[in-house]
């Protein structure tokens, strides 16, 4: 599922901090959200997994913490949390399990 | 990922690839980590042990080796810096830039912390590493492309619109002295000519993408520490300002302290007229677009940009920093706001440092100005101040080597060797290599400029020192107690060597120096590089072993310097025109340096770092201290051993 937030500088540092919460090692390609270069023009979109598909994790909110991990480190938080929120709602079947 | 020996932090391997037999080799980084932080670190002591004293830099047998960042692919706070190092052809001697960089970050990911380019390859190349794959491609059809083109053309190649690479442009591929390697579109390795290096060796671009893990020893301390160090920047003093202009917000500052180049160093001050003029913060309001931040970075001081207006309506482009505008706008007198976007967006495309750009126009210019040079030289071209389109099809001749521009590609201290005519004394260089910073009346960052190992160059020693800093926090930082006083002599020799230990430890662990104490006082300082290096790499690591780690580099690169090039004391001073033109214009008007009192200084540095103030060279004493017994007997051998005290 991708999502508009423009505010992203394309940091890349929610998909460390996602990727740690999961592993406990910083794999960005096992990153439950991926920071991604928009085709049409300079800015970023983030892309959530929505469900299994062989490469990472599904987002599972970080539900054992006060904030998700990518949150903490996103310097845009406030967006980055909305963004999160859409997110559970539109596919709350999340449950962080480790596809690949 | 490739294979990933028992090491944290580091990624564990160093890749060689020789281009001219296409060997291909894995070896452990654990042989060079424990000794030297990372990046250019290993570079300095790869190059150092490996390169024959025969070597010349487009020699097949001279090396460049990348390096990432030793907490690159974590989130301590700017570990965004990959380095390219290699014997360079602007100087002679020791060659480094850093940049932003994701390649880097992809590396690590793919399991390598260095890569080593050896030899030459037969026709162009590029190199494709993805975990434990390395291919040797070929770049035929890339080479002539710009670094715009080739990045679209490689991802297209490629299949994989996500790929980031570094790549040369024209300007690499012609052997131009000042081309640096590019960063997908925007970053450069810029300064020493690491990009013609690169198109000496037929190699265009290095495309890197891994899927594998940086792992840390300690990772609940590790990221309690970068917690704890991002919390920093919350109420770092003046971050807001960083974070919407970037450096360009330094223009007021950088007014005050005689810090500008105007009409190629003749003044360090800008006219008012053209302040009005340029007004850089007021562009970036206007025409940003979108943010660019690189990984792990706790600023963000990047903007893309459209420019809708003016000569260059339609540019889509990244926001440069100050030193475009110091280094090629104001150098050349050209007021039009947004030619600072335009000719960084050109250098960009053509793989060649602005630096080096405004350095070679900005002699040509003043020569023109003193009746040395005329059109009949430059090609028909008028080689008046302020003629931007002169400087855009300058910036092209040079990357192509076309008429004039083939002189000053060589950059302008061997352009003035090549006309001659008197015209030696308007060439600004350092060691060879063009000069960017305005020495005059700021003594920490002069000395720390002159004296750098790279020629000239500000991150590598030079302490930035502007109105309205915590001074007292300086007092503190760099334990002398007069860091406001720039002009006064004492105790500058003692902040340019702490503050080449900050730059050599940032650049080793990957941290962009924004992220640290030199670009803001309230930011990362050594105790917190120590705290975040020992927890990603299990060694336990005090601010003092830092210290001593980037001291060994220094005297290595220093030592690479000996082999290489006749470098002496007299090679760490500043340029005759420095030296005996007082400040012209502006608050600090009528100030010049005192001879006498700058060679006390340059000693009392020479004293702080234990080498011979006759002649700049390390002691026995110095090298042993340090581990270096093997490169005292190289130095002892060619008779460029320090005397002892």
């Amino acid at each position: 599922m991708m999502f508009d937030m423009s505010t992203c500088g394309g940091c890349r540092t929610c998909e460390m901090a996602c990727s740690f919460h999961h592993t406990g090692n910083f794999v960005p390609a096992a990153s439950s959200l991926k920071i991604v270069e928009k085709k049409d023009g300079p800015g970023y979109t983030v892309f959530l997994r929505e469900a299994e598909d062989g490469e990472g994790y599904v987002c599972d909110g970080c539900k054992a913490l006060d904030h998700p991990l990518c949150v903490d480190y996103c310097r845009e938080a406030e967006d980055l949390d909305r963004l999160l929120k859409e997110f559970e709602e539109k596919n709350p079947t999340g449950k962080g399990t480790r596809t690949a | 990922m490739a294979e990933n020996r028992e090491i944290y932090g580091f990624a564990g391997l160093t890749l060689r690839v020789n281009l001219t037999t296409g060997d291909i080799k894995k070896e452990p980084t654990l042989q060079y980590a424990r000794q030297w932080l990372g990046s250019t670190g290993i570079a300095a002591k790869i190059l150092y042990d490996e390169l024959k004293s025969w070597v010349t830099p487009y020699d097949p047998a001279n090396k460049i080796v990348f390096g990432t960042g030793t907490l690159m692919g974590t989130p301590a706070p700017g570990a965004c810096k990959m380095s390219a190092s290699t014997l360079g052809p602007r100087t002679g001697g020791w060659a480094s830039g850093c940049c932003d960089s994701y390649v880097g970050g992809e590396l690590k990911c793919a399991g390598y912390d260095t890569v080593v380019i050896e030899g030459r390859a037969r026709s162009p190349v590029y190199l494709w590493i993805h975990d434990e794959t390395v291919e040797i491609r070929d770049a035929s059809r890339l080479w002539g492309q710009d670094t715009w083109a080739t990045l679209e053309t490689i991802r297209a190649d490629l299949a994989d619109p996500s790929l980031h690479i570094l790549s040369i442009g024209p300007a690499g591929e012609n052997l131009v002295r000042g081309a640096c390697i590019v960063q997908d579109k925007s970053r450069a390795l810029g300064r020493c000519g690491t990009g013609a290096v690169m198109g000496s060796k037929n190699l265009k671009a290095l495309v890197a993408k891994g899927s594998g893990a940086v792992r840390v020893a300690e990772p609940d301390r590790f990221m309690g520490v970068v917690r704890r160090v991002r919390e920093m920047f919350k109420t770092a003093r003046g971050i807001d300002q960083m974070r919407q202009y970037g450096t360009l917000k330094l223009l007021e500052q950088k007014q005050a302290v005689a810090g500008v180049n105007y009409r190629n160093f003749q003044e360090v001050q800008f006219p008012e007229a053209m302040v009005k003029a340029i007004e850089p913060k007021k562009s970036i309001d206007k025409y940003t677009v979108a943010r660019q931040n690189f990984p792990g970075c706790a600023i963000g001081c990047g903007r893309h940009l459209v420019v809708t207006d003016g000569p260059y309506a339609g540019l889509v482009t990244e926001a440069n920093q100050w030193e475009v505008v110091s280094s090629i706008q104001g150098r050349l007198g050209i007021e039009e706001p947004t030619f600072m976007f335009k000719v960084n967006a050109l250098c960009n495309q053509l793989g060649l440092d602005v630096d080096a750009a405004g350095g070679a126009i900005g002699w040509a210019m003043e020569c023109y100005q003193r009746g040395i040079l005329s059109e009949k030289d430059a090609d028909g071209l008028s080689l008046n101040w302020g003629n931007a389109e002169t400087v855009l099809a300058l910036v092209g001749k040079i990357a192509r080597r076309e008429g004039f521009g083939a002189i000053l590609a060589e950059g302008c201290a061997k352009a003035a060797e090549i006309v001659g005519r008197d015209s030696g004394y308007y060439a600004m260089h350092m060691k060879g290599q063009d000069l960017y910073e305005p020495c005059r009346g700021n003594l920490a960052w002069c000395l720390g400029t002159t004296t750098s190992t790279r020629g000239g160059g500000h991150t590598t020693g030079a302490v930035e020192t502007l109105p309205g800093m915590d001074f007292d926090k300086m007092r503190a930082i760099y334990g002398v107690d007069n860091p406001d006083k720039v002009t006064e002599y004492e105790g500058k020799a003692k902040m340019v060597v702490l503050m080449e230990a900050v730059h050599r430890v940032s650049n080793c662990l990957g941290i962009c120096h924004f992220n640290t104490i030199w670009g803001n006082l309230d930011l990362i300082d050594l105790p917190q590089m120590a705290e975040m290096y020992s927890a990603a790499t299990g060694w336990e690591t005090s601010v003092e072993d830092l210290k001593t780690m980037a001291e060994r580099q220094l005297n290595l690169e220093k030592a690479f310097n000996l082999r290489f090039t006749s470098f002496d004391r007299k090679d760490d001073l500043p340029t005759p025109r420095d030296l005996s033109e007082p400040i012209p214009t502006g608050p600090m008007a009528g100030w010049k340096f005192d001879r006498e009192k700058y060679d006390r200084m340059l000693d009392e540095y020479y004293e702080l770092h234990g080498w011979d103030r006759e002649t700049s060279f390390p002691t026995r004493a110095t090298l042993t201290g340090l581990g270096l017994e093997g490169v005292a007997d190289d130095l002892a051998r060619i008779g460029k051993l320090g005397k002892p005290y």
